[in-house]
Protein backbone atom coordinates (compact mmCIF):
# COMPACT_ATOMS: atom_id res chain seq x y z
CA UNK A 1 0.00 0.00 0.00
CA UNK A 2 3.22 2.19 0.35
CA UNK A 3 3.55 3.22 -3.40
CA UNK A 4 -0.24 3.71 -3.77
CA UNK A 5 -0.01 6.58 -1.07
CA UNK A 6 3.07 7.66 -2.78
CA UNK A 7 2.04 7.38 -5.69
CA UNK A 8 -1.43 9.42 -4.80
CA UNK A 9 0.39 12.12 -2.94
CA UNK A 10 4.43 12.30 -4.57
CA UNK A 11 6.21 11.99 -1.89
CA UNK A 12 7.28 9.80 0.71
CA UNK A 13 7.48 11.72 4.05
CA UNK A 14 3.72 12.39 3.08
CA UNK A 15 3.16 9.17 1.98
CA UNK A 16 4.35 7.13 5.42
CA UNK A 17 1.26 10.02 7.05
CA UNK A 18 -1.26 8.26 4.53
CA UNK A 19 0.28 5.12 5.21
CA UNK A 20 -0.16 5.53 8.95
CA UNK A 21 -3.04 7.03 8.75
CA UNK A 22 -4.67 4.39 6.23
CA UNK A 23 -3.72 1.81 8.39
CA UNK A 24 -5.22 3.30 11.59
CA UNK A 25 -9.00 3.56 9.83
CA UNK A 26 -8.22 0.01 8.31
CA UNK A 27 -8.20 -1.56 11.63
CA UNK A 28 -10.32 0.53 13.35
CA UNK A 29 -13.06 -0.62 10.79
CA UNK A 30 -11.93 -3.93 10.36
CA UNK A 31 -15.49 -5.51 11.87
CA UNK A 32 -16.84 -3.43 8.91
CA UNK A 33 -15.31 -5.66 6.24
CA UNK A 34 -18.63 -8.05 4.95
CA UNK A 35 -16.30 -10.18 3.49
CA UNK A 36 -17.36 -9.98 0.01
CA UNK A 37 -15.21 -9.35 -2.59
CA UNK A 38 -11.16 -9.33 -2.59
CA UNK A 39 -9.92 -8.01 1.31
CA UNK A 40 -6.73 -6.64 -0.46
CA UNK A 41 -8.93 -4.10 -3.04
CA UNK A 42 -11.42 -3.06 0.23
CA UNK A 43 -7.83 -2.21 1.82
CA UNK A 44 -7.07 -0.63 -1.04
CA UNK A 45 -10.00 1.71 -1.40
CA UNK A 46 -9.14 2.58 2.38
CA UNK A 47 -6.00 4.13 1.39
CA UNK A 48 -6.88 5.59 -1.68
CA UNK A 49 -9.81 7.42 0.27
CA UNK A 50 -7.14 8.63 2.83
CA UNK A 51 -5.31 9.86 0.10
CA UNK A 52 -7.85 11.95 -1.41
CA UNK A 53 -8.79 13.06 1.73
CA UNK A 54 -5.31 14.72 2.18
CA UNK A 55 -5.64 16.06 -1.51
CA UNK A 56 -8.63 17.75 -0.53
CA UNK A 57 -7.83 19.36 2.57
CA UNK A 58 -4.35 20.71 1.21
CA UNK A 59 -6.53 21.97 -2.25
CA UNK A 60 -4.06 20.02 -4.31
CA UNK A 61 -7.05 18.59 -6.46
CA UNK A 62 -7.56 23.06 -7.92
CA UNK A 63 -7.77 21.54 -11.64
CA UNK A 64 -7.38 25.41 -13.41
CA UNK A 65 -3.78 25.74 -13.38
CA UNK A 66 -3.03 22.18 -14.19
CA UNK A 67 -5.31 22.45 -17.16
CA UNK A 68 -3.37 25.23 -18.28
CA UNK A 69 -0.12 24.01 -18.18
CA UNK A 70 -1.76 20.60 -20.13
CA UNK A 71 -2.82 22.75 -22.62
CA UNK A 72 1.22 23.79 -23.93
CA UNK A 73 1.66 20.12 -24.48
CA UNK A 74 1.82 18.70 -27.77
CA UNK A 75 0.25 15.41 -28.35
CA UNK A 76 2.74 12.69 -28.83
CA UNK A 77 2.53 9.19 -29.96
CA UNK A 78 3.09 6.11 -26.96
CA UNK A 79 6.62 6.09 -25.89
CA UNK A 80 7.94 2.40 -25.16
CA UNK A 81 7.91 2.60 -21.39
CA UNK A 82 9.67 -0.56 -20.72
CA UNK A 83 13.28 1.25 -20.89
CA UNK A 84 11.94 2.80 -17.94
CA UNK A 85 12.30 1.14 -14.60
CA UNK A 86 9.60 1.50 -11.77
CA UNK A 87 11.16 3.68 -9.44
CA UNK A 88 11.39 6.08 -12.56
CA UNK A 89 7.81 5.45 -13.52
CA UNK A 90 6.87 6.51 -9.91
CA UNK A 91 9.09 9.34 -9.72
CA UNK A 92 7.33 10.60 -13.33
CA UNK A 93 3.82 10.23 -12.05
CA UNK A 94 5.00 12.22 -8.48
CA UNK A 95 5.65 14.45 -10.91
CA UNK A 96 2.57 15.38 -12.38
CA UNK A 97 0.58 18.29 -11.21
CA UNK A 98 -1.74 16.54 -8.44
CA UNK A 99 -4.82 16.97 -10.16
CA UNK A 100 -3.88 15.13 -13.29
CA UNK A 101 -1.93 12.67 -10.77
CA UNK A 102 -5.09 11.63 -9.08
CA UNK A 103 -7.59 10.76 -11.99
CA UNK A 104 -4.63 9.55 -13.68
CA UNK A 105 -4.03 6.83 -10.59
CA UNK A 106 -7.86 6.75 -9.99
CA UNK A 107 -8.66 5.46 -13.82
CA UNK A 108 -5.37 3.99 -15.20
CA UNK A 109 -4.18 2.14 -12.00
CA UNK A 110 -7.11 1.65 -10.17
CA UNK A 111 -9.53 1.17 -12.48
CA UNK A 112 -12.49 3.41 -11.90
CA UNK A 113 -14.31 4.97 -14.27
CA UNK A 114 -14.86 8.50 -15.51
CA UNK A 115 -18.07 8.72 -12.93
CA UNK A 116 -16.93 7.23 -10.42
CA UNK A 117 -13.63 9.42 -10.49
CA UNK A 118 -16.32 12.31 -11.12
CA UNK A 119 -18.14 11.35 -7.79
CA UNK A 120 -15.51 11.12 -5.81
CA UNK A 121 -13.40 14.03 -6.54
CA UNK A 122 -16.43 16.22 -6.99
CA UNK A 123 -15.89 17.02 -11.33
CA UNK A 124 -17.87 16.25 -13.85
CA UNK A 125 -17.19 13.43 -16.01
CA UNK A 126 -15.81 15.59 -19.15
CA UNK A 127 -13.55 17.35 -16.96
CA UNK A 128 -12.38 13.71 -15.53
CA UNK A 129 -11.89 12.73 -19.35
CA UNK A 130 -9.89 15.56 -20.29
CA UNK A 131 -7.66 15.77 -16.94
CA UNK A 132 -6.89 11.56 -17.56
CA UNK A 133 -6.04 12.84 -21.56
CA UNK A 134 -3.81 15.32 -20.28
CA UNK A 135 -2.26 13.46 -17.51
CA UNK A 136 -1.27 11.00 -20.28
CA UNK A 137 0.22 12.79 -22.81
CA UNK A 138 1.86 14.74 -19.83
CA UNK A 139 3.66 11.85 -18.80
CA UNK A 140 4.72 10.33 -22.15
CA UNK A 141 6.32 13.78 -23.17
CA UNK A 142 8.19 12.79 -19.70
CA UNK A 143 9.10 9.76 -20.53
CA UNK A 144 10.28 10.75 -24.01
CA UNK A 145 12.39 13.62 -22.01
CA UNK A 146 13.74 10.78 -20.19
CA UNK A 147 14.69 8.56 -23.24
CA UNK A 148 16.30 11.15 -25.30
CA UNK A 149 18.13 12.51 -21.79
CA UNK A 150 19.13 8.65 -21.46
CA UNK A 151 20.53 8.48 -25.04
CA UNK A 152 21.96 11.68 -25.67
CA UNK A 153 20.05 13.28 -27.93
CA UNK B 1 -3.16 8.94 -30.53
CA UNK B 2 -6.03 5.98 -31.00
CA UNK B 3 -7.73 5.04 -28.37
CA UNK B 4 -6.12 1.85 -28.64
CA UNK B 5 -2.94 3.55 -27.93
CA UNK B 6 -4.19 4.97 -25.22
CA UNK B 7 -5.07 1.60 -24.12
CA UNK B 8 -1.78 -0.07 -24.37
CA UNK B 9 -0.35 2.61 -22.81
CA UNK B 10 -2.48 2.18 -19.72
CA UNK B 11 -1.59 -1.59 -19.65
CA UNK B 12 2.10 -0.98 -19.73
CA UNK B 13 2.12 1.43 -17.14
CA UNK B 14 -0.08 -0.62 -14.90
CA UNK B 15 1.98 -3.81 -15.45
CA UNK B 16 5.22 -2.03 -14.54
CA UNK B 17 3.30 -0.81 -11.30
CA UNK B 18 1.78 -4.16 -10.32
CA UNK B 19 3.54 -6.19 -7.49
CA UNK B 20 5.67 -3.08 -7.07
CA UNK B 21 6.65 -3.19 -2.88
CA UNK B 22 8.37 -0.38 -0.89
CA UNK B 23 9.75 -1.05 2.33
CA UNK B 24 8.01 0.71 4.93
CA UNK B 25 9.73 2.36 7.78
CA UNK B 26 9.50 1.25 11.33
CA UNK B 27 8.30 4.88 12.52
CA UNK B 28 4.91 4.48 10.50
CA UNK B 29 4.82 1.44 12.52
CA UNK B 30 5.40 2.54 15.65
CA UNK B 31 3.10 5.54 14.70
CA UNK B 32 0.35 2.95 13.98
CA UNK B 33 0.19 0.43 17.06
CA UNK B 34 0.63 4.34 19.41
CA UNK B 35 -2.20 5.34 17.59
CA UNK B 36 -4.26 2.29 17.92
CA UNK B 37 -3.60 1.65 21.87
CA UNK B 38 -4.46 5.34 22.23
CA UNK B 39 -7.77 5.31 20.15
CA UNK B 40 -8.09 2.27 22.33
CA UNK B 41 -7.95 4.04 25.68
CA UNK B 42 -10.20 6.89 24.47
CA UNK B 43 -12.61 4.51 23.52
CA UNK B 44 -12.75 2.84 27.17
CA UNK B 45 -12.28 6.41 28.77
CA UNK B 46 -15.61 7.06 26.88
CA UNK B 47 -17.39 3.25 27.85
CA UNK B 48 -16.32 4.43 31.28
CA UNK B 49 -17.56 7.97 30.86
CA UNK B 50 -21.15 6.88 29.19
CA UNK B 51 -21.47 4.43 32.57
CA UNK B 52 -20.35 7.27 34.89
CA UNK B 53 -22.91 9.22 33.40
CA UNK B 54 -25.86 6.80 33.48
CA UNK B 55 -25.45 6.49 36.74
CA UNK B 56 -24.96 9.61 37.82
CA UNK B 57 -28.40 10.42 35.77
CA UNK B 58 -29.85 7.38 37.67
CA UNK B 59 -28.81 8.24 40.89
CA UNK B 60 -29.97 12.20 40.06
CA UNK B 61 -33.28 10.65 39.10
CA UNK B 62 -33.71 8.29 42.44
CA UNK B 63 -33.02 11.08 44.42
CA UNK B 64 -35.01 13.48 43.18
CA UNK B 65 -38.08 11.41 43.01
CA UNK B 66 -37.70 9.35 45.66
CA UNK B 67 -36.10 10.70 48.55
CA UNK B 68 -37.75 14.93 48.36
CA UNK B 69 -36.59 15.43 51.25
CA UNK B 70 -34.64 13.25 53.84
CA UNK B 71 -36.09 14.42 56.96
CA UNK B 72 -39.53 13.56 56.29
CA UNK B 73 -40.20 9.76 56.04
CA UNK B 74 -42.59 9.03 53.26
CA UNK B 75 -46.18 7.91 54.74
CA UNK B 76 -45.92 4.60 53.23
CA UNK B 77 -42.67 3.92 54.84
CA UNK B 78 -44.39 5.53 58.13
CA UNK B 79 -47.39 3.27 58.00
CA UNK B 80 -45.39 -0.02 57.32
CA UNK B 81 -43.35 1.03 60.49
CA UNK B 82 -46.68 1.53 62.58
CA UNK B 83 -47.90 -1.71 61.37
CA UNK B 84 -45.01 -3.82 61.91
CA UNK B 85 -45.13 -2.25 65.31
CA UNK B 86 -48.15 -3.46 66.64
CA UNK B 87 -46.83 -6.93 66.69
CA UNK B 88 -43.63 -5.72 68.73
CA UNK B 89 -43.54 -5.71 72.33
CA UNK B 90 -45.46 -2.69 73.98
CA UNK B 91 -41.98 -2.26 76.21
CA UNK B 92 -39.04 -3.15 75.71
CA UNK B 93 -38.14 -6.05 78.60
CA UNK B 94 -35.16 -3.75 80.14
CA UNK B 95 -32.52 -3.90 77.82
CA UNK B 96 -30.46 -1.28 76.70
CA UNK B 97 -30.37 -1.05 73.19
CA UNK B 98 -27.34 0.81 71.63
CA UNK B 99 -27.97 4.08 69.26
CA UNK B 100 -29.13 1.95 66.52
CA UNK B 101 -30.94 0.10 68.15
CA UNK B 102 -32.69 2.76 70.48
CA UNK B 103 -33.51 4.73 66.87
CA UNK B 104 -35.86 1.37 65.98
CA UNK B 105 -36.95 1.49 69.13
CA UNK B 106 -37.98 4.85 68.84
CA UNK B 107 -39.94 3.45 65.66
CA UNK B 108 -41.35 0.77 67.67
CA UNK B 109 -42.65 2.76 70.37
CA UNK B 110 -44.30 5.64 68.08
CA UNK B 111 -46.06 2.94 66.90
CA UNK B 112 -46.98 1.17 69.42
CA UNK B 113 -48.45 3.81 71.17
CA UNK B 114 -50.05 5.44 68.51
CA UNK B 115 -53.71 7.14 70.02
CA UNK B 116 -52.11 7.38 73.24
CA UNK B 117 -50.73 11.37 73.40
CA UNK B 118 -47.54 10.70 73.36
CA UNK B 119 -45.17 13.66 73.05
CA UNK B 120 -41.13 13.33 73.22
CA UNK B 121 -39.78 16.46 71.98
CA UNK B 122 -40.40 18.73 75.35
CA UNK B 123 -37.84 16.13 76.60
CA UNK B 124 -35.30 17.62 75.18
CA UNK B 125 -32.92 19.76 76.34
CA UNK B 126 -30.27 21.40 73.98
CA UNK B 127 -27.90 19.40 71.84
CA UNK B 128 -25.49 17.62 73.44
CA UNK B 129 -27.24 17.82 76.61
CA UNK B 130 -27.69 14.27 78.15
CA UNK B 131 -31.28 13.47 78.14
CA UNK B 132 -32.30 10.64 80.27
CA UNK B 133 -34.97 8.42 78.68
CA UNK B 134 -38.69 8.94 79.27
CA UNK B 135 -39.75 6.53 81.92
CA UNK B 136 -42.85 4.32 81.36
CA UNK B 137 -44.75 1.57 83.45
CA UNK B 138 -44.70 -1.53 81.59
CA UNK B 139 -47.59 -1.92 80.19
CA UNK B 140 -48.41 1.54 79.75
CA UNK B 141 -48.34 1.39 75.89
CA UNK B 142 -50.54 -1.83 76.16
CA UNK B 143 -53.75 -1.78 73.73
CA UNK B 144 -56.09 -1.57 76.24
CA UNK B 145 -54.16 1.00 78.19
CA UNK B 146 -54.44 3.40 75.87
CA UNK B 147 -56.90 5.95 75.58
CA UNK B 148 -57.56 6.88 72.54
CA UNK B 149 -57.22 10.17 72.00
CA UNK B 150 -54.91 12.77 69.40
CA UNK B 151 -51.72 11.02 69.06
CA UNK B 152 -50.10 14.20 68.86
CA UNK B 153 -51.33 16.49 71.45
CA UNK B 154 -49.69 16.64 74.54
CA UNK B 155 -53.06 16.16 77.25
CA UNK B 156 -53.42 18.74 80.10
CA UNK B 157 -53.71 17.63 83.70
CA UNK B 158 -57.38 19.09 83.14
CA UNK B 159 -58.15 16.67 80.59
CA UNK B 160 -57.54 13.82 82.60
CA UNK B 161 -53.89 13.37 80.53
CA UNK B 162 -50.72 12.53 81.93
CA UNK B 163 -48.91 14.99 84.06
CA UNK B 164 -46.20 15.68 82.10
CA UNK B 165 -43.10 16.51 84.59
CA UNK B 166 -40.44 19.30 84.15
CA UNK B 167 -38.42 17.73 81.71
CA UNK B 168 -41.46 16.55 79.52
CA UNK B 169 -41.56 12.98 79.98
CA UNK B 170 -44.16 10.96 79.20
CA UNK B 171 -46.54 9.33 81.17
CA UNK B 172 -49.93 6.99 80.87
CA UNK B 173 -53.23 8.78 81.65
CA UNK B 174 -53.42 9.62 85.14
CA UNK B 175 -50.37 8.60 86.03
CA UNK B 176 -47.45 11.07 87.71
CA UNK B 177 -44.39 10.29 86.74
CA UNK B 178 -41.47 11.23 88.24
CA UNK B 179 -38.58 13.61 86.97
CA UNK B 180 -36.16 12.07 84.36
CA UNK B 181 -34.76 8.99 85.65
CA UNK B 182 -30.95 7.61 85.00
CA UNK B 183 -31.01 5.23 82.18
CA UNK B 184 -30.40 2.04 84.63
CA UNK B 185 -33.66 3.19 86.44
CA UNK B 186 -35.27 2.86 82.97
CA UNK B 187 -33.75 0.00 81.41
CA UNK B 188 -35.49 -1.97 84.48
CA UNK B 189 -38.45 -0.54 83.72
CA UNK B 190 -39.33 0.28 80.07
CA UNK B 191 -37.78 1.00 77.46
CA UNK B 192 -37.21 4.53 76.30
CA UNK B 193 -39.47 5.83 73.96
CA UNK B 194 -36.98 8.11 72.65
CA UNK B 195 -33.31 8.19 72.81
CA UNK B 196 -32.32 11.58 71.89
CA UNK B 197 -28.97 11.34 72.92
CA UNK B 198 -28.28 10.14 69.65
CA UNK B 199 -26.47 12.39 67.41
CA UNK B 200 -28.52 11.53 64.37
CA UNK B 201 -32.02 12.37 66.47
CA UNK B 202 -34.07 15.10 65.35
CA UNK B 203 -33.41 18.21 67.80
CA UNK B 204 -35.50 20.92 66.36
CA UNK B 205 -38.24 19.97 68.10
CA UNK B 206 -40.59 18.63 65.81
CA UNK B 207 -42.48 15.44 65.04
CA UNK B 208 -40.17 12.48 65.31
CA UNK B 209 -37.62 11.85 62.50
CA UNK B 210 -34.87 9.36 61.84
CA UNK B 211 -31.47 9.55 61.71
CA UNK B 212 -30.90 12.79 59.96
CA UNK B 213 -27.94 14.35 61.19
CA UNK B 214 -27.75 18.13 61.81
CA UNK B 215 -26.65 19.85 59.24
CA UNK B 216 -23.18 21.80 59.00
CA UNK B 217 -22.93 24.40 57.19
CA UNK B 218 -19.46 24.13 56.28
CA UNK B 219 -16.91 21.27 54.92
CA UNK B 220 -13.25 21.39 55.19
CA UNK B 221 -11.75 19.11 52.52
CA UNK B 222 -7.84 17.42 51.62
CA UNK B 223 -7.48 15.12 49.31
CA UNK B 224 -5.72 14.34 46.24
CA UNK B 225 -7.00 13.43 42.46
CA UNK B 226 -5.37 11.38 39.32
CA UNK B 227 -6.56 12.04 35.94
CA UNK B 228 -6.28 9.52 32.70
CA UNK B 229 -3.15 9.90 30.66
CA UNK B 230 -2.51 8.61 26.93
CA UNK B 231 -0.16 9.01 24.27
CA UNK B 232 -2.00 10.49 21.70
CA UNK B 233 -2.88 9.79 18.35
CA UNK B 234 -0.03 11.65 15.67
CA UNK B 235 -2.27 13.66 13.46
CA UNK B 236 -1.90 14.02 10.17
CA UNK B 237 -1.52 16.71 7.88
CA UNK B 238 -1.05 19.44 10.59
CA UNK B 239 2.22 20.40 8.65
CA UNK B 240 4.39 19.14 11.26
CA UNK B 241 6.77 18.04 8.42
CA UNK B 242 6.83 21.62 7.02
CA UNK B 243 10.49 22.78 6.51
CA UNK B 244 11.47 26.60 7.45
CA UNK B 245 14.14 28.87 8.84
CA UNK B 246 13.50 28.87 12.37
CA UNK B 247 16.17 31.70 13.99
CA UNK B 248 17.80 30.13 16.62
CA UNK B 249 16.59 30.36 20.34
CA UNK B 250 17.33 29.25 23.72
CA UNK B 251 14.64 25.88 24.25
CA UNK B 252 13.87 23.34 23.93
CA UNK B 253 12.67 21.75 20.56
CA UNK B 254 10.59 18.08 20.51
CA UNK B 255 11.54 15.64 17.52
CA UNK B 256 8.07 14.07 16.43
CA UNK B 257 5.33 13.60 18.19
CA UNK B 258 5.51 10.58 19.62
CA UNK B 259 6.41 11.21 23.95
CA UNK B 260 4.98 9.66 26.33
CA UNK B 261 2.63 11.27 29.20
CA UNK B 262 2.35 10.64 33.23
CA UNK B 263 -0.23 10.45 35.08
CA UNK B 264 -1.08 13.92 36.26
CA UNK B 265 -2.02 14.73 39.74
CA UNK B 266 -3.30 17.27 41.91
CA UNK B 267 -3.31 17.16 45.51
CA UNK B 268 -5.24 20.37 47.16
CA UNK B 269 -7.53 22.06 49.81
CA UNK B 270 -11.40 22.89 49.73
CA UNK B 271 -13.98 24.72 51.93
CA UNK B 272 -17.35 23.51 51.34
CA UNK B 273 -20.35 25.56 52.31
CA UNK B 274 -24.15 24.28 52.39
CA UNK B 275 -26.02 27.04 51.35
CA UNK B 276 -29.33 25.01 51.44
CA UNK B 277 -30.52 21.70 52.65
CA UNK B 278 -28.80 19.64 49.13
CA UNK B 279 -27.00 22.08 47.74
CA UNK B 280 -23.21 23.15 48.54
CA UNK B 281 -20.87 25.46 46.91
CA UNK B 282 -17.19 24.29 47.21
CA UNK B 283 -13.94 26.39 46.74
CA UNK B 284 -9.66 26.24 47.07
CA UNK B 285 -6.95 25.40 46.45
CA UNK B 286 -5.01 22.87 43.89
CA UNK B 287 -1.46 22.14 43.06
CA UNK B 288 -0.99 19.80 39.91
CA UNK B 289 1.66 18.31 38.10
CA UNK B 290 1.75 17.05 34.47
CA UNK B 291 4.83 15.27 33.15
CA UNK B 292 5.93 13.79 30.21
CA UNK B 293 9.39 11.82 28.43
CA UNK B 294 10.34 13.04 24.73
CA UNK B 295 13.49 13.09 22.54
CA UNK B 296 14.48 16.32 21.63
CA UNK B 297 17.19 19.27 21.60
CA UNK B 298 18.05 21.78 23.68
CA UNK B 299 19.28 25.05 22.52
CA UNK B 300 21.15 27.72 24.25
CA UNK B 301 21.79 30.92 21.97
CA UNK B 302 23.58 33.91 22.40
CA UNK B 303 22.20 36.62 19.88
CA UNK B 304 22.30 34.46 16.57
CA UNK B 305 24.93 32.18 17.63
CA UNK B 306 24.27 28.83 19.03
CA UNK B 307 26.51 28.29 21.54
CA UNK B 308 25.37 24.53 23.14
CA UNK B 309 23.28 21.94 21.77
CA UNK B 310 22.28 18.89 23.04
CA UNK B 311 19.65 16.35 21.81
CA UNK B 312 18.91 13.92 24.34
CA UNK B 313 15.76 12.18 26.20
CA UNK B 314 14.32 14.78 28.26
CA UNK B 315 11.49 14.72 31.13
CA UNK B 316 8.98 17.73 31.35
CA UNK B 317 6.89 18.88 34.11
CA UNK B 318 4.31 21.56 34.45
CA UNK B 319 3.32 22.67 37.96
CA UNK B 320 -0.15 24.58 38.54
CA UNK B 321 -1.69 26.29 41.44
CA UNK B 322 -5.16 26.52 40.46
CA UNK B 323 -9.00 27.70 42.38
CA UNK B 324 -11.78 25.84 41.58
CA UNK B 325 -15.09 26.27 42.39
CA UNK B 326 -17.85 23.38 42.39
CA UNK B 327 -21.17 23.57 42.49
CA UNK B 328 -22.91 20.09 44.63
CA UNK B 329 -26.32 18.59 44.77
CA UNK B 330 -26.73 15.67 47.54
CA UNK B 331 -28.69 12.93 45.95
CA UNK B 332 -29.27 11.11 48.83
CA UNK B 333 -28.95 13.35 51.67
CA UNK B 334 -27.89 11.85 55.20
CA UNK B 335 -27.07 8.15 55.76
CA UNK B 336 -24.18 5.55 55.91
CA UNK B 337 -23.19 6.55 52.09
CA UNK B 338 -23.96 10.10 50.65
CA UNK B 339 -24.04 10.24 47.02
CA UNK B 340 -23.86 13.77 45.21
CA UNK B 341 -23.51 14.92 41.96
CA UNK B 342 -21.05 18.00 40.94
CA UNK B 343 -19.89 20.52 38.40
CA UNK B 344 -17.67 23.44 37.98
CA UNK B 345 -14.83 25.01 36.81
CA UNK B 346 -11.29 25.63 37.43
CA UNK B 347 -8.63 28.25 36.29
CA UNK B 348 -5.37 27.36 36.70
CA UNK B 349 -2.01 29.12 36.76
CA UNK B 350 1.37 27.95 35.34
CA UNK B 351 3.91 27.98 38.03
CA UNK B 352 6.63 26.92 35.75
CA UNK B 353 7.72 24.72 32.72
CA UNK B 354 10.58 22.38 33.71
CA UNK B 355 12.46 20.56 31.64
CA UNK B 356 15.36 17.62 32.69
CA UNK B 357 17.98 16.96 29.97
CA UNK B 358 19.27 14.04 30.86
CA UNK B 359 23.14 14.38 29.76
CA UNK B 360 25.97 12.03 30.63
CA UNK B 361 27.44 13.71 32.58
CA UNK B 362 24.81 15.25 34.52
CA UNK B 363 21.39 16.39 34.09
CA UNK B 364 20.57 19.80 32.89
CA UNK B 365 17.86 21.80 34.15
CA UNK B 366 15.86 24.41 31.87
CA UNK B 367 12.67 26.31 33.03
CA UNK B 368 10.10 27.99 31.08
CA UNK B 369 7.76 30.81 32.30
CA UNK B 370 4.07 29.73 31.74
CA UNK B 371 2.33 32.73 30.23
CA UNK B 372 -1.77 32.63 30.63
CA UNK B 373 -3.93 29.99 32.31
CA UNK B 374 -5.82 26.79 32.68
CA UNK B 375 -9.78 27.15 32.61
CA UNK B 376 -11.22 23.75 33.19
CA UNK B 377 -14.54 22.28 33.32
CA UNK B 378 -16.01 18.93 35.16
CA UNK B 379 -18.67 17.16 36.17
CA UNK B 380 -18.85 14.00 37.96
CA UNK B 381 -20.83 12.12 40.76
CA UNK B 382 -19.38 11.71 44.03
CA UNK B 383 -20.23 9.37 47.36
CA UNK B 384 -18.60 10.12 50.96
CA UNK B 385 -18.43 6.96 53.60
CA UNK B 386 -19.07 9.33 57.02
CA UNK B 387 -16.75 7.91 59.38
CA UNK B 388 -16.70 9.48 62.46
CA UNK B 389 -20.02 12.06 62.95
CA UNK B 390 -18.10 15.08 61.62
CA UNK B 391 -14.80 12.98 59.50
CA UNK B 392 -15.68 11.14 56.07
CA UNK B 393 -14.25 9.96 52.84
CA UNK B 394 -15.03 10.71 49.93
CA UNK B 395 -14.23 9.06 46.46
CA UNK B 396 -15.04 12.03 43.43
CA UNK B 397 -14.69 10.22 39.88
CA UNK B 398 -15.48 13.18 37.39
CA UNK B 399 -15.08 14.14 33.61
CA UNK B 400 -12.50 17.03 32.87
CA UNK B 401 -12.76 19.16 30.17
CA UNK B 402 -9.58 21.43 29.28
CA UNK B 403 -10.59 23.65 26.62
CA UNK B 404 -7.36 25.07 24.52
CA UNK B 405 -6.01 28.36 26.45
CA UNK B 406 -2.57 28.82 25.05
CA UNK B 407 -0.80 26.61 27.50
CA UNK B 408 2.95 24.51 26.87
CA UNK B 409 1.90 20.66 25.44
CA UNK B 410 0.66 18.13 28.50
CA UNK B 411 -1.25 15.78 28.19
CA UNK B 412 -4.14 18.17 28.88
CA UNK B 413 -3.29 20.11 25.15
CA UNK B 414 -3.44 16.98 23.33
CA UNK B 415 -6.03 14.88 25.24
CA UNK B 416 -9.12 17.22 26.34
CA UNK B 417 -11.18 14.88 27.66
CA UNK B 418 -10.29 12.95 31.01
CA UNK B 419 -11.32 11.06 33.26
CA UNK B 420 -10.06 11.57 37.28
CA UNK B 421 -10.67 10.25 40.42
CA UNK B 422 -10.65 12.26 43.52
CA UNK B 423 -10.06 10.84 46.97
CA UNK B 424 -9.77 12.24 50.45
CA UNK B 425 -11.26 13.08 53.51
CA UNK B 426 -13.77 15.70 54.16
CA UNK B 427 -14.29 17.39 57.25
CA UNK B 428 -17.60 18.48 58.64
CA UNK B 429 -16.85 22.14 60.88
Amino acid sequence: MYPVCIRYVGDRDTAQDILQEGFITLFSKLDSYSGEGAFEGWARKIFVNTALMYLRKTDALKLGTDIEEARSLASEAPSAIQSIGYAELMQLIASLPAGFRTVFNMYVVEGYSHKEIADALGISEVTSRSQLQRARKMLQDKIKMMENDKTGR
Amino acid sequence: MTKQDDNKFDLEIRSLLSGAEESVPDSVWEGVSSALLARRRVVLMRRIGLVASLAAAAALVVGVFLFKDPSVIPSEVEESLLSASSFAPASGSGDVAGPAQNERRCEIEVGTCAGNPVSVASSVAGHGQEIAPATEVPGTCAADAIPTGDATAIPSEAEGGAKVSGSGDVAGPGEEIAPATNEAETSDNAAPAFDLTHPDADLTGGSPTLGKAPRRLLALSAGGLMETNGNPVRSTFTGYRANGTVLPKTGVREHGDNGSYGVPFSLGLGLQWHFAPRWALGTGLTYSCLSRSFTGTYTVTEGDAVTFQITSNIDNSIHYLGVPLQLSYSLTGDGPVQCYTFAGAALEKGLTNRFRIKDAESDIIYKEHVDGVQLSFNLGLGVRFPMTDRVGLYLDPSLHYYPDCGQPRSIRTRQKLMFSLEAGLRFDL
